[in-house]
C-alpha cells in the first residue's frame, strides 16, 4: 500500500477544485454566488464594494453620459448651502429655517442616518413631522398651524428655529422562548425652547430617520401593477396580512398616484422626494415647491432675503434626482454560505418574505439602464399595520397611524460599514436587526413571534441571512 | 516509551510530515512560478524530511524519538486507507467551501474573509491540523467534528454578539499542560470578521487526525496542476505592483515628512520665506501622492472598512470655514473657536473630520490632510492670476487674523497626523514585512489581485479624476470644485492621477520598471493594449496642456483655450475607462463599471 492510489480521478478533481477556489476575494467576484438568484441584488446595475464608500458608487451598467451626470449630481448632494446671500450664487439660500445645511448631513456617505446620540444632541438625520387633524385639499396631511409640516430646530442669522426636539429612551425588556433575554428602548419625544408658543392641541408627531440612499431608481421603475399585484387591502385571502398601497398627491402631474418613497409611502417619486427634502430639511425651494415653509405667525422667516427663485434651479433638480436614482445596490455577501441559506429558508418560513419580498422586474424609466432588471429590493412598497409599539397615530394620506411602508433591506448588512451604526426602524430606536425584528407588530406579529420561538442558532442564522443582503 | 506512545509519536511525525508539505504550499503562492512542482501522487520524502528538520525545532518535536519516515507511512497507510476512503467524499465540498473563504498567510495567520460555516472551518482546521484555543481559555484540539463544531458555532454566538470590537487581547498565555495542545508557541491566530482575534495551537499528538482527515492533506501535497503561463505572469503582475506600491507610500511618507519639516520651522519662526519654503514642500509632496490615488477602491489599507485614512489624507472637497476665518466670516473655524475645541491636537482634529457642529455636519466638514493644510498654507484663493495668498503674519502673535498660536497649533497637528497616517500605509505596504499588508496581498490568488488592480485604476479614471475632479468643475464653473483650490496646484494633481492609472498599468514606478497590466493585456489583444497606451499619453498631454490657473481656465466655454483643453483630456480620459473596461473583460474580472 502506498500513496500512489490518490492519484484516482475524483481525488484529482478534488485537488483541482481546491485549487480553482483557492482564492478568497476582498470584493466578491461575480461569479461567487451566481447560484443564489439574489446574489445581484439590483441586476446589473449591482456594485461590488464592502467598504464605507458601498453606496456611494454609480449603477454598474451607467453609461458614459450618464455617469457625468450623476457626478454632477454627487457635487450638490454633499455641498453645504449657506446663507443667502452669499458669494457662491450656486450654494445659497439656506432657510430660513433648516434641519440640516446639506444632503449628506443626514445621508452621510449616502447611508442611513441615526438618532442623536445623547438627549443634549441635537436632531440631525431625524426630522420630525407635525399635522393637525384633517386632510388638505389633496388628501394629505395639515400642517401645523404656526410651525408648519414639519419642526426645523435651527434658523439662519436673526431667525429663530423652531424648537429642539429631544429624545429620551426607556428600556423594556422581555424574553425569548428559549429564556434568553433582551431589551428594548422605548422613545419618548418632546419639544422644547418652543419659538412661537405651544402647539395646537391637536399636534400629531411622527419622527422619521434618514434612509439609505441606495437602489432608488430601481424602486421607481418597478410597475405598478407588480407592487399593485401584492395588495390586499382586506386580507382577501386571510393570512392576516393586508398590503395597502398609499395614493398621494403628484405635484408634476397634478393627480393622485402610488406612492413608493417615505417611510409611509407618501412620496410619488425621486423628484418629489428630493425637492420635498430640499426645502422641507435644507429650506430651498425648486420650481416643484416655489415657496418657502414659513407659517404666517414666522415675521422674521417670512422677511429673510432669498437666494433666487428658485433657489435650486431646474437643471440642478434634475442632476440630484438622476444622482439619487443611480446609486446602486452592493451585491450580497457570504450569499452561498449555508448559515446564511438556512437563514434565507427560516425567513420565507416565518413569513417575513410575505412583505419582505422581491423578484421585480423593473419597468420602463427614465435612466434607462435601469429598466429591464430583476431586483430584489426585499420589500413589497405596501402599507401594513405595524402594531402600537410602532405607529405613530399620524395619518399620511392613504396610510393610518399605524401603518408603515415594508422598509427595502437591501444593503442592511452594510450599514455598519457605511454609516457607522446599526439604527433601524423609522426612527432609529432599534439598535439592530434583532430589535427591528422585536419591535415588529400587527400583521408581523406573528412572523415575530415564529422569530421569538426560533433556538438562537436559528436566529443567528436569522441574522446572517440579513447581514448578507 | 510504551508502545502507544511510541504510536502516538510516530503518527504525530506523519501529521507532521504532511502538514510540513502543506505548509509549503501555503507560504508558497499557489501559482508561484518557483514553487515546486508537485510530481503526482507521490510523496517527496526528502523534500518533506528537510522540512521537517527545520521545523521541528520550532514546534518542539524530537525528530529522533520516531525512527525512519519509510516504515512509518507503511504503518500509517495500513491503519488509515479504511478511513479515509469513507471519510474524504463527505469533506471534500466542505472543503472547498472553507478554501474558498480561508487562507492560511505566509505568517501562519488563518484568515476567514466570508462568513463560513461551521462544520466548513472544523474541516479547514484539521485538515491543517490546528488546534484551537480562545484568548479565553476555551480551547481543544478540533479532532472530533462534533468538538470542532461546538468550538466554531461558540466563536461564531460570540462574534455575532461581539460585532467587532477592537479592545479584546489578541495574544494571551495558553495554558500549559492540559493534556490537549502541545506547550509549543501559538502557531497561527486566526482572524475572523476582520478584528476578532484568536489564538490556534497545533495539536499534533492527536495523530488519529491524520485517519480522519488524510484526503485533505494528502490533496495539499499532489496533483495541483502546474500553473498556466497567464496564471503565472498574473502572479508577477500582482508581485511588482505590490512593489511599485510600496515604493510610492514611501516617497509619499518621505514627502510628508519634508513638508513637517519646513512646517516645523515655519511655526517656529514666521516668515515669508518659512511660508514659501513650507509651500513648495507640499506641492513636492503633492506630486508624489497623487500617483498613490490608484491604490484606492478595493477595501486596501487606503480605503480599509476598519482602518482606512483616505478621507482623513485626501478628504475633498472641503468646506474651508470649518478650519479657519473666510472672507465675511472672521470668526469662522475651529482655529477661531476656542469656546467648542479648547485644544487644538491631532485627536481633536481627527475626532472632528467629517464631522460638525449643531446642523452643519456633512462630508464636506474636512479638518485634516492635505487640503486642510492646504488651506492653512494658502489661505482662500481670491486672485484670479495666482493661488491664495495668506499672510505669514497669521501666525505671528499679533500679527493679522485672530488666534494666532492656535493656527500654529493646527498646522503641527495636521502635518503630524498626516506623517502618522503615511506612516501606517507604507507600514502596510511593507513587502519585507511577513505580517504586512503588502505580504497577504502577494500570497493572494493572482486573480484576485489583478481585479484589485482593475479596480483601482478604472474607479480612478472612471469616476474621480475625470469626472469629480474635472468634469463637474468645469460643467459647473465653480472654484470650489478645484481639487487644489487654494493653491492652483489642480492641475498638477491631475497630471500625478494619470500618471498613478498608467503606472499601475505599465507595472513602473520612477525608475522601477517591471511586468505590468500591459503584459496581460497583450498577451491577449495587443490593439486593445496599444489603444491604452495611446490614451494614456493623449490624456496626460492633454492635462498638461490646460492653461494655469486651472480656477481659470474652467470659467470659460468649449470653444476658449481652456474650454478645448479641459475638453479633450475629459475625453481622452473617458476614451481611456472604455478601454480598461474593455481590458477588464479581457482579463475576466468584475469592476465596478460595466457594460
Amino acid at each position: 500500500m502506498n500513496f500512489r492510489w490518490l492519484s484516482i480521478a475524483p481525488i484529482l478533481s478534488v485537488a483541482f477544485a481546491a485549487a480553482a477556489a483557492c482564492s478568497s476575494p476582498a470584493i466578491p467576484n461575480q461569479d461567487a454566488g451566481a447560484a443564489d438568484d439574489d446574489y445581484l441584488l439590483g441586476g446589473d446595475t449591482t456594485v461590488f464594494d464592502v467598504s464605507p464608500l458601498a453606496f456611494s458608487l454609480p449603477a454598474r451598467n451607467l453609461t458614459s453620459d450618464h455617469r457625468d451626470t450623476f457626478a454632477l449630481g454627487d457635487h450638490f448632494f454633499n455641498r453645504n448651502w449657506v446663507t443667502a446671500p452669499a458669494s457662491t450664487i450656486d450654494t445659497d439660500g439656506l432657510g430660513p429655517t433648516y434641519n440640516a445645511t446639506s444632503c449628506s448631513a443626514c445621508h452621510f456617505k449616502d447611508g442611513r442616518g441615526a438618532p442623536p446620540d445623547k438627549p443634549d444632541e441635537p436632531f440631525i438625520a431625524l426630522l420630525v413631522r407635525l399635522s393637525i387633524p384633517g386632510t388638505d385639499e389633496h388628501g394629505g396631511p395639515v400642517g401645523e398651524p404656526s410651525y408648519g409640516g414639519q419642526l426645523n430646530p435651527f434658523g439662519v442669522l436673526g431667525v429663530l428655529g423652531e424648537g429642539k426636539p429631544v429624545v429620551t429612551y426607556e428600556e423594556v425588556t422581555g424574553a425569548f422562548a428559549d429564556g434568553e433575554t433582551y431589551s428594548l428602548r422605548k422613545p419618548t419625544y418632546r419639544i422644547d425652547g418652543l419659538a412661537f408658543g405651544p402647539f395646537a392641541t391637536t399636534t400629531m408627531f411622527s419622527p422619521r430617520v434618514a434612509p439609505a440612499m441606495i437602489g432608488l431608481g430601481l424602486i421607481e421603475a418597478i410597475p405598478e401593477t407588480s407592487i399593485a399585484s401584492f395588495a390586499d387591502i382586506n386580507d382577501g385571502n386571510g393570512d392576516g396580512i393586508s398590503g395597502k398601497p398609499n395614493s398621494v398627491w403628484s405635484v408634476r402631474e397634478q393627480k393622485r398616484v402610488l406612492g413608493r418613497f417615505g417611510w409611509k409611502a407618501n412620496q410619488p417619486s425621486l423628484e418629489q422626494q428630493g425637492a420635498g427634502a430640499f426645502l422641507g430639511d435644507i429650506g430651498i425651494t425648486t420650481d416643484l415647491f416655489p415657496s418657502g415653509e414659513c407659517t404666517p405667525v414666522q415675521i422674521a422667516c417670512l422677511a429673510a432675503p432669498s437666494g433666487g427663485a428658485p433657489e435650486l434651479e431646474a437643471k440642478k433638480v434634475a442632476w440630484i434626482t438622476h444622482y439619487s436614482a443611480a446609486l446602486a445596490v452592493p451585491a450580497r455577501r457570504n450569499a452561498t454560505d449555508e448559515t446564511v441559506r438556512k437563514g434565507k429558508a427560516l425567513f420565507t418560513d416565518a413569513g417575513c418574505a410575505n412583505c419582505h419580498r422581491g423578484g421585480y422586474l423593473t419597468g420602463p424609466h427614465a435612466i434607462a439602464e435601469l429598466s429591464g432588471q430583476r431586483v430584489y429590493p426585499y420589500s413589497d412598497l405596501l402599507l401594513h399595520d405595524m402594531g402600537d409599539g410602532l405607529a405613530d397615530g399620524r395619518p399620511d394620506f392613504d396610510a393610518d397611524g399605524r401603518e408603515w411602508r415594508t422598509t427595502p433591506l437591501w444593503g442592511l448588512g452594510l450599514y455598519k460599514t457605511v454609516s457607522g451604526h446599526t439604527f433601524l426602524l423609522h426612527d432609529g430606536r432599534a439598535r439592530n436587526s434583532s430589535e427591528a425584528i422585536l419591535w415588529h407588530g400587527g400583521e408581523a406579529e406573528k412572523s415575530k413571534q415564529r422569530y421569538v420561538a426560533m433556538p438562537p442558532l436559528d436566529r443567528a442564522a436569522l441574522l446572517a441571512f440579513l447581514a448578507s443582503l | 516509551m510504551s508502545i502507544a506512545q511510541s504510536a502516538r509519536g510516530l503518527f504525530a511525525l506523519f501529521a507532521g510530515a504532511f502538514e510540513q508539505d502543506g505548509s509549503a504550499r501555503l507560504e508558497v503562492p499557489r501559482d508561484n512560478p518557483n514553487r515546486p512542482k508537485a510530481r503526482s501522487q507521490h510523496f517527496n520524502l526528502d523534500q518533506a524530511s528537510a522540512q521537517w528538520n527545520g521545523r521541528r525545532k520550532l514546534w518542539g518535536f524530537e525528530l529522533a524519538e520516531f525512527g525512519h519516515h519509510k516504515h512509518l507511512r507503511r504503518m500509517h497507510a495500513h491503519i488509515c486507507h479504511r478511513r479515509r476512503r469513507q471519510d474524504h467524499r463527505a469533506n471534500a465540498s466542505r472543503v472547498r467551501t472553507a478554501h474558498r473563504h480561508m487562507r492560511v498567510t505566509p505568517s501562519h495567520r488563518i484568515v476567514i474573509e466570508e462568513q463560513v460555516e461551521p462544520l466548513a472551518i472544523a474541516n479547514f482546521l484539521q485538515s491543517h491540523h490546528v488546534g484551537a484555543k480562545r484568548h479565553d481559555g476555551v480551547c481543544g484540539p478540533a479532532h472530533f467534528v462534533s468538538e470542532a463544531l461546538a468550538i466554531v458555532r461558540r466563536w461564531r454566538n460570540e462574534i455575532l454578539k461581539i460585532e467587532r470590537r477592537d479592545d479584546e487581547p489578541h495574544h494571551t498565555t495558553v495554558p500549559r499542560g492540559n493534556g490537549l495542545l502541545d506547550e509549543a508557541s501559538p502557531l497561527a491566530e486566526i482572524l475572523i470578521e476582520n478584528d476578532v482575534h484568536f489564538l490556534y495551537k497545533r495539536c499534533m499528538r492527536f495523530s488519529w487526525l491524520i485517519c480522519a482527515f488524510p484526503m485533505v492533506a494528502a490533496c495539499t501535497v499532489t496533483s495541483v496542476p502546474p500553473p498556466s503561463s497567464t496564471s503565472e505572469l498574473e502572479g508577477k503582475v500582482a508581485t511588482q505592483y505590490a512593489v511599485i506600491v510600496s515604493a510610492n507610500y514611501k516617497d509619499a511618507l518621505d514627502g510628508a515628512m519634508a513638508l513637517k519639516t519646513k512646517i516645523d520651522a515655519f511655526t517656529a519662526s514666521p516668515s515669508e520665506a518659512s511660508l514659501t519654503a513650507a509651500k513648495d514642500a507640499w506641492i513636492k509632496a503633492r506630486d508624489v501622492y497623487g500617483q498613490t490615488e490608484s491604490f484606492r477602491f478595493y477595501d486596501g489599507p487606503i480605503d480599509n472598512e476598519k482602518t482606512g485614512v483616505e478621507g482623513r489624507v485626501n478628504g475633498w472637497p472641503l468646506d474651508e470655514q470649518f478650519i479657519d476665518y473666510v472672507e465675511g466670516s472672521p470668526e469662522a473655524g475651529i482655529v477661531n473657536h476656542p469656546d467648542l475645541y479648547a485644544t487644538i491636537t491631532k485627536a481633536v482634529i481627527a475626532e472632528n473630520n467629517e464631522k460638525g457642529e449643531g446642523a452643519n455636519t456633512g462630508e464636506k466638514n474636512i479638518s485634516t490632510g492635505w487640503h486642510a493644510i492646504e488651506f492653512l498654507l494658502w489661505g482662500q484663493d481670491q486672485s484670479k492670476t495666482g493661488p491664495g495668498a495668506r499672510p505669514h503674519t497669521d501666525f505671528v502673535d499679533g500679527g493679522t487674523a485672530k488666534n494666532q498660536t492656535r493656527r500654529r497649533e493646527y498646522l503641527k497637528a495636521a502635518v503630524e497626523l498626516l506623517v502618522e497616517d503615511l506612516t501606517t500605509l507604507y507600514k502596510a505596504w511593507d513587502t519585507s514585512d511577513k505580517a504586512s499588508y503588502a505580504s497577504t496581498f502577494i500570497a493572494d490568488a493572482p486573480k484576485t489581485n489583478i481585479q484589485k488592480m482593475m479596480l483601482g485604476i478604472t474607479s480612478l479614471i472612471g469616476f474621480e479624476t475625470s469626472r469629480e475632479r474635472l468634469y463637474t468643475a468645469f460643467t459647473t464653473k465653480d472654484q470650489e470644485e478645484e481639487h487644489s483650490c487654494f493653491s492652483d496646484n489642480t492641475r498638477a494633481d491631475l497630471v500625478a492621477n494619470v500618471l498613478a492609472i498608467e503606472n499601475v498599468y505599465l507595472g513602473r514606478y520612477g525608475s522601477n520598471d517591471g511586468v505590468g497590466l500591459t503584459d496581460l493585456v497583450r498577451n491577449k489583444d495587443a490593439t486593445l493594449d496599444d489603444r491604452i497606451k495611446a490614451n494614456m499619453t493623449k490624456s496626460l498631454a492633454a492635462v498638461r496642456s490646460i492653461p494655469l490657473p486651472f480656477d481659470q481656465a474652467i470659467l470659460g466655454d468649449n470653444a476658449t483655450e481652456g474650454g478645448k483643453a479641459i475638453t479633450a483630456s475629459i475625453d481622452a480620459m473617458n476614451a481611456t475607462t472604455e478601454d480598461l473596461l474593455q481590458a477588464a473583460r479581457v482579463l475576466e474580472v468584475t469592476v465596478n463599471i460595466a457594460k
